[in-house]
């Protein structure tokens, strides 16, 4: 009987409550100056340059690159309780968001010495942001049917085609896109490529998506014949598609999978606390929920840390976790509704409930994960 | 030499692999028939029926942790005897009122004057009861009869003697209670779990096994992950019992998270187990209910699960930590919105 499921609960070593005090202390002082309003979804929705390089100061970004790439040679968990208390506080993470999550583990992996060397050590200093290409207008759960061309010229590459949801183009330096270099549309996996594509090209158009509540993170990118170097190869032509499953596993478990609302649940306590809003016990029922997220998402990262593989686990926590997530805004607004009166709590309610549909939807739909757990346990 | 992630305290509570080993192999596939007290008799034979006990009264002084893995075991074979309450609880708490360890095999009862559950006399020598009252807070050692007649009159027996125990004492074992009955929920939901997988890829209807259908995978899917949540934090709690055994602000939090999610997770796996399973699996002669019932039972003993959702939430507004994560830490706002302040 497969049970890939199967986590042992992991104790985390008293350091790292330690370096969580510390990234606390941190938020509170950047509060205090009024560098940041907590914000739901801030990993998505809240860019601040400034607040990614206060960030890299303190040196929180790269901190799993080696120190010989510019980076601070930690561990995942290390980067975990980081994360989790940028997390909590709703801090404006998402300039470098995509380079320090996704871009770099890449790079390091995959990467050329000349690409570690120009871009590594700038993500951990929070110099060069990033943005992804994956989802086009005919490609978004079915990603393997890209339609975005790259054609062989001198030196490089020619690439057509226009990228959809791409969050933070509008700001990023680099985009890495998933192209296709060899075959034919068809081909699927085969004759993929990722390509790092400088966003100052010419022949790029970053038109904005405008989201439901007027705010704007979402773009709709498109290349008409722009030219990326050799050098902007990332890792094997054609291999892009195994390059970008490797990290799922990272990428997926997560605890912006959990925590994207931590600022509504901190405000919810509060107004519990002071009685403007009911003591349901679904209100608890939710939090233990929260607690076992973080213990499930942790233990995936000591698995993946011990390269064990915990592939299915880290859908499984993505799954339930943006679920939650949604449940906690689905509560919150019932709850508050009430006594609604234009409070701190009211708008985050707000916020989150336009951002809400995202959650279960970004990153692998719940629908797809649910199939990739059921593979997990053999039923396909 | 075990290779640990590095950022954990894999090391010290990890289980010996060699009685990880025999539990697993004594338990194997038996099947508990409903009052097996001849099955703990196997086990204790063994030297596992008092893993957690002290070495001075009986026991192997294993911990938790190997404790922890005979209850899950047993409970995944739906066996409803007692070893874990017997040995993590009824043993802990007569050595607390300053007893000798008792013959045999203890449930243990926190009587709190209602008729919540029936003590299956057949299965244990005695019961170790606890009664609080008040600020106040004692134990007794009763035979099954004793027990009988209360179950029956409601009221105890004149002769019977009570140990006063500390009110801490009285709390420390109603929390170690409320683990051991998440840990066999936890066994249970892993079984209906297995069922519900190898019935999903054997059952065949429309020319293929039903897990062919999207429907049925989500169900599936869903339960599974379900039951691994709740695993998760109940084996969070086994650890910080392991690990911070003493520490009430520790110890109660963790044991609140892992019931809140044990208890909805059966909630949930016992619907979609029956759901799968089909007709067939809600007859006597199927193995599916003896899970499903057992879970259902389990949650609500040592606490039931609304009651531990409150509990949650009252240690979360009083600004107790429930563990790791941490929502009181943060949001200093200085908001000031028109018509109200943060």
């Amino acid at each position: 009987m497969k049970r890939p499921l199967a986590l042992a609960a992991v104790h985390p070593r008293s350091d790292l409550g330690d370096l969580r005090r510390e990234v606390v202390e941190f938020l509170h002082d950047q509060q205090d100056q009024g560098l940041f309003v907590p914000t739901v979804d801030s990993w998505l929705t809240g860019w601040s340059a400034d607040f990614s390089k206060a960030v890299a100061g303190r040196g929180w970004l790269g901190m799993t690159i080696p120190t010989e790439h510019g980076g601070h040679g930690l561990s995942y968990l290390e980067r975990f309780v980081v994360t989790e208390e940028l997390l909590l506080a709703g801090s404006p993470v998402a300039a470098h968001w995509v380079a320090d999550r996704q871009a770099a583990p890449t790079i390091l992996r995959f990467g050329t010495d000349e690409q570690k060397a120009r871009l590594l050590p700038a993500i951990a200093q929070a110099e060069v942001f990033f943005a992804i290409g994956m989802s086009e207008p005919d490609s978004g759960s079915d990603l393997a049917s890209v339609r975005s061309r790259g054609r062989r010229v001198d030196g490089g590459w020619s690439v057509s085609g226009t990228k959809l949801w791409t969050s933070g183009a509008h700001h990023a330096d680099l985009m890495v896109a998933l192209v296709r270099t060899s075959g034919q549309h068809g081909d699927r996996q085969q004759g993929l490529s990722q390509l790092m594509i400088d966003l100052s090209s010419n022949g790029i158009e970053v038109r904005p998506i405008i989201g439901m509540n007027g705010s704007h993170h979402f773009n709709e990118v498109v290349f008409d014949d722009v030219f990326v170097p050799d050098s902007g190869v990332l890792g094997s032509e054609g291999h892009g598609w195994s390059q970008v499953t490797s990290e799922l596993g990272f990428e997926r478990s997560g605890p912006e999978r959990f925590l994207s609302v931590a600022p509504l649940v901190t405000e919810l306590l509060k107004a519990i606390r002071s009685r403007a809003v009911d003591p349901s016990p679904d209100v608890g029922q939710i939090l233990a929920r929260f607690q076992a997220l973080h213990q499930m998402s942790f233990a995936v990262a000591a698995a993946l840390q011990s390269e064990q593989e915990a592939d299915t686990a880290a859908a499984a926590v993505k799954m339930l976790g943006t679920a939650s997530e949604g449940a906690l805004v689905e509560l919150a607004d019932l709850l508050v509704a009430p006594t609604r009166d234009g409070r701190v709590i009211d708008e985050l309610v707000d916020q989150a409930s336009a951002q809400r549909p995202g959650f279960t939807l970004r990153g692998g739909t719940n629908e797809v994960l649910q199939g990739v757990v059921a593979r997990g346990l053999g039923l396909r | 030499m075990t290779k640990h992630a590095a950022g954990t305290d894999a090391q010290e509570v990890s289980v010996d692999p060699d009685v990880r080993d025999l539990i697993e192999t004594v338990t194997g596939s038996h099947e508990c028939a409903e009052h097996d007290h001849g099955w703990w008799g196997r086990l204790d034979e063994l030297g596992l029926s008092r893993l957690a006990a002290s070495e001075d009264r009986g026991g192997s002084d294993a911990g938790w942790p190997a404790a922890a893995v005979l209850v899950k075991s047993l409970a995944r074979r739906a066996c409803a005897v007692p070893v874990g309450e017997s040995d993590l609880v009824g043993d802990w708490l007569l050595e607390r009122a300053g007893l000798p360890a008792a013959p045999g095999l203890q449930d243990v009862w926190v009587d709190e004057g209602r008729q919540d559950r029936r003590i299956v006399a057949s299965t244990v020598e005695s019961v170790v009861v606890l009664r609080c009252d008040g600020g106040r807070a004692a134990i007794a050692l009763a035979p099954p009869t004793i027990v009988r007649e209360r179950e029956v009159s409601g009221r105890w027996p004149d002769g019977v003697t009570w140990s006063p125990v500390p009110v801490d004492v009285a709390r420390g074992a109603q929390l170690r209670l409320a683990l051991v009955k998440g840990l066999r929920v936890v066994g249970a939901m892993e079984s209906a779990v297995d069922v519900a997988v190898t019935h999903v890829t054997e059952r065949e209807q429309f020319g293929r096994p039903i897990a062919k259908f999207q429907a049925v995978q989500q169900l599936v899917a869903t339960m599974a992950a379900e039951s691994a949540l709740a695993a998760v934090a109940v084996d969070a709690a086994v650890l910080e019992m392991a690990l911070h055994g003493d520490e009430m602000d520790r110890v109660l939090p963790a044991v609140a998270v892992a019931r809140s999610c044990a208890g909805h997770a059966a909630g949930l796996v016992a619907r979609n187990a029956h759901q799968v399973l089909g007709a067939m699996g809600t007859t006597k002669e199927h193995r599916l209910h003896r899970f499903t019932m057992a879970m259902l039972a389990w949650r609500s003993e040592g606490g039931d699960t609304r009651t531990w959702d409150r509990q949650v939430l009252e240690l979360a507004v009083g600004r107790h930590q429930l563990g790791d994560l941490d929502f009181n830490e943060h949001l200093l706002v200085r908001h000031t919105t028109p018509g109200g302040t943060s």
